[in-house]
């Protein structure tokens, strides 16, 4: 056992000096540097920790076998975990990054708890590792790293970073909100008997999903109020005609899902988008979902995920969420903020198709020379 | 965020307890032994204080579920609270001091000063290390890929 062990740290040593090799050959954009000396550190760590094990299994005492071989294992995993996911968007890197990378270079410096946070984007469905204590990666799609429209589903993405350095109190907030949800749904009878406990099955799950859920909404939130316009109307791009699940989901379905159904998260975000002053893209967002829904002969029905009376208390939880990681303000925005180009994007796309292309072509190249160099 | 990504915060949290564990566990053992190693002796400095927030944290979970609250958790952490509280009914299985006497004694227990106080510490150490090391398989085949 002692030497199979040693076997193993000395191939992770091995690996993790290949592995170092690359990272350092890598040529990469200037701002995703901090990223690559992040991910060199925890090559550097994974080293050490090898070292380490070594020096344990050179002791020889049998019962410290199980704490080195505990050791071992979490050090291979966690340099499959950097070989996986935490490198590939270095030697994967391509010119093709810089337009999300500018964006988020911008997001982050521009909020104190995310400024100086390493940072890199890879390729997968518009997603986000937003852990404070690693190495942020963002994932998006191939296409909508070069163009506009969908570029602020990053920041529903970085919602997710400000929620992950703020948890402890957004967590708070959560919970009380999930009692709110445990009481509302519980059935008359039900409340009357006093406080909602684990026992109460459903009214439970839901509680639980609305976890989650809850966060998704508040990262929506995030969406808009730094985004605006730009925000809401990729939004309902994205998922108005995907399908009609989108729309509508039986419960069990919901339950095991991330996000609450879209419709929901549109709801809430109409509502905001009115409160911010934003009229006719909420007016029309609302329109087309409503019709949509009437098209694919789809009634409003959550099956008791959701019901009306949890609006307003939705609601404050996300303004209450929102003052406690104060995001920037789309009216406050600094003079090399994307977010008017975006707009600009969304009027043109929908103002003057035919000409679309040639003006986002050279609106990135300037907007690039402008953050980048 | 994906499913994947919770998967792997759940994942870089139950490492940190096991870290934890492991660290305080050797250098207690080397200490039982007579071994001195100062990098060890200052990593069960660090250990000592991530397991004392750890015990606080699930004693709080423990008090939200015998309250019948829902627990402010994602449903990862949930199942590791499950998983404790399950290991303590499971007398058969899970003996140490930690098990069967409680977090406020495991918390005290971390900072054992005599032999037979270390040793209940390692043994229990290796107990909580068995539930957390399979609640983290969980996260793990989720994003690591097998082959």
């Amino acid at each position: 056992m002692n030497n199979k062990l040693a076997q193993t740290n000395r191939d992770l040593l091995h690996q993790v000096s290949v592995l170092r090799a690359a990272l350092s050959s890598a040529d990469v954009a200037v701002v995703m540097k901090p990223y690559v000396e992040s991910v060199l550190a925890m090559c550097e760590a994974l080293h050490q920790e090898a070292l380490r094990q070594l020096k344990d299994l050179a002791y020889g005492l049998e019962d410290t076998i199980p704490d080195i071989l505990e050791a071992s294992q979490r050090a291979v995993n966690l340099f499959d975990l950097v070989n996986t996911r935490f490198a590939p968007p270095i030697i994967r890197y391509a010119d093709e990054d810089r337009l999300p990378l500018a964006l988020i270079n911008w997001l982050h410096a521009e909020h104190a708890v995310t400024r100086g946070k390493p940072f890199a984007v890879s390729d997968g469905g518009f997603a986000v590792y937003p852990t404070p204590d690693w190495p942020i990666v963002y994932l998006l799609p191939v296409s909508r790293r070069m163009t506009l429209l969908l570029l602020p589903f990053l920041i529903h993405e970085f919602g997710h970073l400000l929620y992950a350095c703020h948890k402890a109190e957004l967590d708070e907030l959560v919970g009380e909100f999930q009692r709110r949800v445990a009481r509302v749904l519980a059935p008359t009878t039900v409340r009357d008997r006093g406080p909602v406990t684990t026992d109460d099955g459903f009214q439970r799950t839901a509680a639980d999903a609305w976890y989650p859920w809850t966060q998704e909404v508040f990262c929506d939130a995030v969406g808009l109020t730094i985004g605006g316009e730009s925000f809401l109307k990729a939004f309902s791009h994205y998922f108005r005609f995907r399908s009609s699940k989108e729309y509508y989901l039986p419960r069990r379905d919901q339950l095991l899902r991330r996000h609450p159904v879209t419709r929901i998260r549109t709801t809430m975000l109409v509502d905001r988008a009115r409160q911010l002053g934003l009229d006719r893209a909420a007016l029309d967002v609302g329109d087309t979902w409503a019709l949509t829904a009437a098209t694919l002969g789809i009634r409003e029905d959550y099956e008791g995920t959701w019901v009306d009376e949890l609006f307003v208390p939705l609601k404050k939880t996300i303004d209450d969420m929102l003052e406690e990681s104060s995001p920037l303000s789309c009216f406050a925005l600094p003079d090399n903020a994307p977010i008017p180009m975006i707009n600009e994007a969304w009027r043109r796309f929908e103002d003057d198709e035919r000409n679309f292309d040639g003006w986002e072509r050279l609106a990135i190249a300037q907007y690039l020379d402008n953050a980048l160099g | 965020m994906s499913q994947e990504w919770l998967d792997i915060q759940n994942f870089f949290a139950d490492n940190q307890i096991l870290r934890a564990i492991t660290d305080l566990s050797l250098a207690t053992k080397y200490d039982l032994a007579g071994i001195c190693d100062e990098e060890r002796a200052l990593r069960a400095g660090e250990a000592r204080k991530t397991l004392r927030e750890f015990f606080t944290h699930l004693d709080q979970a423990f008090d939200e579920a015998a309250q019948g609250r829902p627990l402010s958790l994602d449903h990862r952490s949930r199942e590791l609270v499950d998983a404790i509280q399950a290991a303590r009914r499971d007398r058969a299985n899970f003996r140490s001091v930690l098990m069967r006497s409680g977090l406020r004694t495991g918390a005290e227990l971390v900072d054992a000063s005599d032999r037979r106080s270390k040793e209940a510490l390692t043994e229990s150490l290796d107990e909580l290390r068995r539930i957390v090391s399979r609640h983290q398989q969980g996260s793990l085949s989720a994003i690591v890929e097998d082959f």
